[in-house]
């Protein structure tokens, strides 16, 4: 491996992690703001009528469980910055993957979609946001792509 | 219900009750076995609402010939064990106002006494209503058994597990030590085990029909079910010491009235609660009719609704609600209950109950403000006022002394009493404490009304539950939920067949 392909082994590896761990408080986010704006979600009434620590240990056990999902939309993170990197152009289109990945999620793995996708889109779309900020931020640190 | 439908209801019941009874004074059918467990953990905490509810309770199962064991505070030792509040319509006492300015007004309307509940086999005392629990367990292992707790219980900061039942002489016995005596004495039964719990905190008593008393969603081997009054993190409604029953809207009240078939008044009941009109009311028959009729402050459950809150897996808990719940009992419920609170059914559904719930606890919080003013300023003018009398009478200031026994002794504490009504600031203060009381009672329609809010939206919730159980759980998953309901829908009495001894004499 040369000195200069290092850094740009490491920048892939971070944005994996990033998105891998970021996935679950994203949508759990996105859901919770969801529920708020159609006033029904389980969180909204576990944060007025059970402990805390409840709510915690939830969110916890699904940060855990999601890993198996949210690991290759990582991996589908590295592959839309590999493709769409290289030029000015597709980079306009950069992290397009990821809301259509969550768009997949919800078709492949819900029984009734239409009630997961417009969540898991918009959590895509907020991963893919969180994506070109941490390319933004590289950038700006080290100066490559 | 249509009217024409109580003739049909009635005569159902009628067949029921006869072929009951018939078959049960020839001993063919075992009319089942109950356990009543009630009462306080001391004389301030035995509320007379309690020894109502229990004997109550009694009536009904002794009216189904179910045997029943009962265990209430201190059994039948002497002394009082049961306090109850006189009735607002009798006439104050004389030193009335002695006790709004220097004493306690609840205490003041107070009184003791004896329980009157009959049959009582013992006290609750952890000490001995363990190995008497116990050995119950023990012989009626191969049989149906229900137990039905009417008291005080409390919080457990670590888990549901550790929420407790509030026994007799301040003990107590938590949801994972009912749980080992359960497992140890009716472990392999294949008979049900159905329980009642209603105090406080009694949602963590459904870790019994669960294999691990902690967590985890196997259930126990042999079949456990109940019903309480309110999750494992919430008070319940009741407790109250006065004795007027049209003012109880406790979990027990609409429970088993359901069962009984009549309001306890003795009113027939406005609404049929045998959904399925079979003739039998099931205990999960009445928890449905409970939900549907009760504005209180509770939040009540069944095993199978605590089950299916703690299945719901973590791909699907934290998402939206869709806005159309799918169609089963809880929608047709929530949809009921919300025309009667004049909720629209729409889109907007969801937001229409946040909204309400938002003024619900806006109202709640405005009333707590208003009273915590009130009282600020009934304690300056308590203040005032026992200054005044205890320049005149410095004895007043302290009672169980000599001074005070001699004041008493001598009917001062009438004239007393008579000086303090004619103080200018009296009436005043009179009039804020009945204010106080009334914003009491604002209050508690308040948190109900919330409650009524809060229960609409859980309705929505267990609807949409049921529905995800359907379309994204196993069949093991299936499976569960569905002996947990085959275990709530059994009628307060299970009939055991006939055996073929007896029905060899009945074709005789």
């Amino acid at each position: 491996m040369t000195s200069d392909r290092l850094p740009h082994l490491v920048h892939l590896i971070l944005l994996w992690f990033l998105v891998t761990l970021a996935a679950w408080p994203v949508f759990t986010a996105v859901a919770t703001l969801f529920g708020l704006w159609s006033g029904e979600a389980w969180q909204i009434d576990a944060w007025a009528l059970e402990p805390k620590r409840a709510l915690l240990a939830r969110f916890l056990e699904g940060w855990l469980a999601s890993l198996v999902v949210a690991a290759p939309i990582g991996l589908v993170a590295v592959i839309d910055y590999l493709i769409l990197s290289r030029y000015r152009v597709t980079w306009l289109f950069g992290g397009i993957l990821l809301p259509i990945a969550g768009i997949g999620v919800a078709l492949a793995f819900y029984a009734l979609p239409d009630t997961a996708l417009p969540t898991l889109a918009a959590t895509g779309l907020v991963l893919a946001l969180l994506y070109r900020v941490f390319d933004w931020l590289h950038q700006r640190t080290f100066g490559i792509r | 219900m249509n009217s024409h439908d109580f003739p049909n209801r009635t005569a159902r019941r009628t067949a029921r009750a006869v072929l009951i009874g018939t078959l049960g004074a020839i001993g063919t059918v075992s009319a089942g076995e109950a356990v009543l467990i009630g009462g306080g953990y001391d004389l301030q905490g035995s509320q007379g609402q309690i020894e109502l509810n229990v004997r109550w309770i009694g009536d009904i199962l002794s009216e189904h010939r179910m045997r029943t064991t009962t265990f209430f505070t201190d059994g039948d030792a002497t002394g009082p064990d049961v306090h109850y509040a006189l009735s607002t319509d009798a006439p104050a006492g004389a030193l009335e106002p002695i006790a709004r300015v220097f004493g306690d007004l609840v205490l003041e309307r107070r009184r003791y006494r004896e329980h009157a509940v009959p049959n009582v086999v013992g006290g609750t005392r952890r000490d001995t209503l363990e190995p008497a629990l116990a050995d119950l367990l023990e012989r009626t292992a191969t049989d149906p058994l229900l137990l039905v707790y009417n008291g005080h219980g409390s919080q457990s900061p670590t888990s549901p597990a550790d929420v407790t039942l509030d026994l007799w002489g301040n003990t107590a016995m938590s949801a994972r030590e009912l749980h080992a005596l359960v497992g140890t004495h009716r472990g392999e039964g294949t008979e049900p085990f159905r329980f009642v719990f209603t105090q406080c905190y009694s949602g963590g008593f459904h870790r019994l029909a669960y294999a691990d008393p902690d967590e985890g969603l196997e259930l126990a081997p042999a079949p456990r079910c109940g019903f309480t009054a309110e999750s494992a993190h919430r008070l319940a409604e009741g407790c109250s010491a006065g004795v007027d029953i049209g003012d109880y809207r406790d979990y027990t009240t609409f429970f088993f009235a359901a069962l009984a078939d009549r309001e306890r008044d003795g009113t027939v009941l406005d609404r049929d609660p045998d959904l399925d009109a079979d003739g039998a009311v099931t205990l999960r028959e009445a928890h449905l009719h409970t939900l549907g009729k009760a504005w209180s402050t509770d939040l009540s459950r069944s095993t199978s609704e605590d089950w299916l809150e703690r299945w719901q897996p973590w791909q699907l808990r934290w998402l939206p609600q869709p806005a159309s719940p799918p169609n089963n009992e809880y929608a047709e419920l929530f949809r009921k209950l919300a025309m009667e609170a004049g909720v629209p059914l729409d889109a907007r559904t969801g937001r229409t109950l946040r909204t309400r719930l938002a003024e619900d606890e806006a109202r709640l919080g405005e009333l707590h403000d208003e009273r915590a003013v009130l009282r600020e300023e009934i304690a300056t003018a308590r203040r005032a006022l026992q200054r005044r009398a205890g320049e005149r009478w410095p004895a007043l200031l302290g009672p169980y002394t000599g001074g005070y026994r001699e004041l008493a002794a001598s009917g001062e504490l009438e004239r007393i009493a008579t000086w303090l009504t004619d103080e200018p600031d009296y009436a005043e203060l009179h009039e804020r404490q009945e204010r106080d009381a009334g914003l009491d009672s604002a209050l508690l329609g308040a948190e109900r009304d919330a409650t009524r809010t809060r229960k609409l939206l859980r309705l929505r919730h267990l609807a949409t539950l049921k529905g995800q159980l359907e379309s994204h759980g196993s069949v093991a998953d299936q499976a569960s939920y569905a002996s947990l309901l085959a275990c709530e829908e059994t009628p307060l009495v299970i009939d055991t067949p006939p055996s073929a001894d007896t029905t060899a004499t009945l074709e005789d």
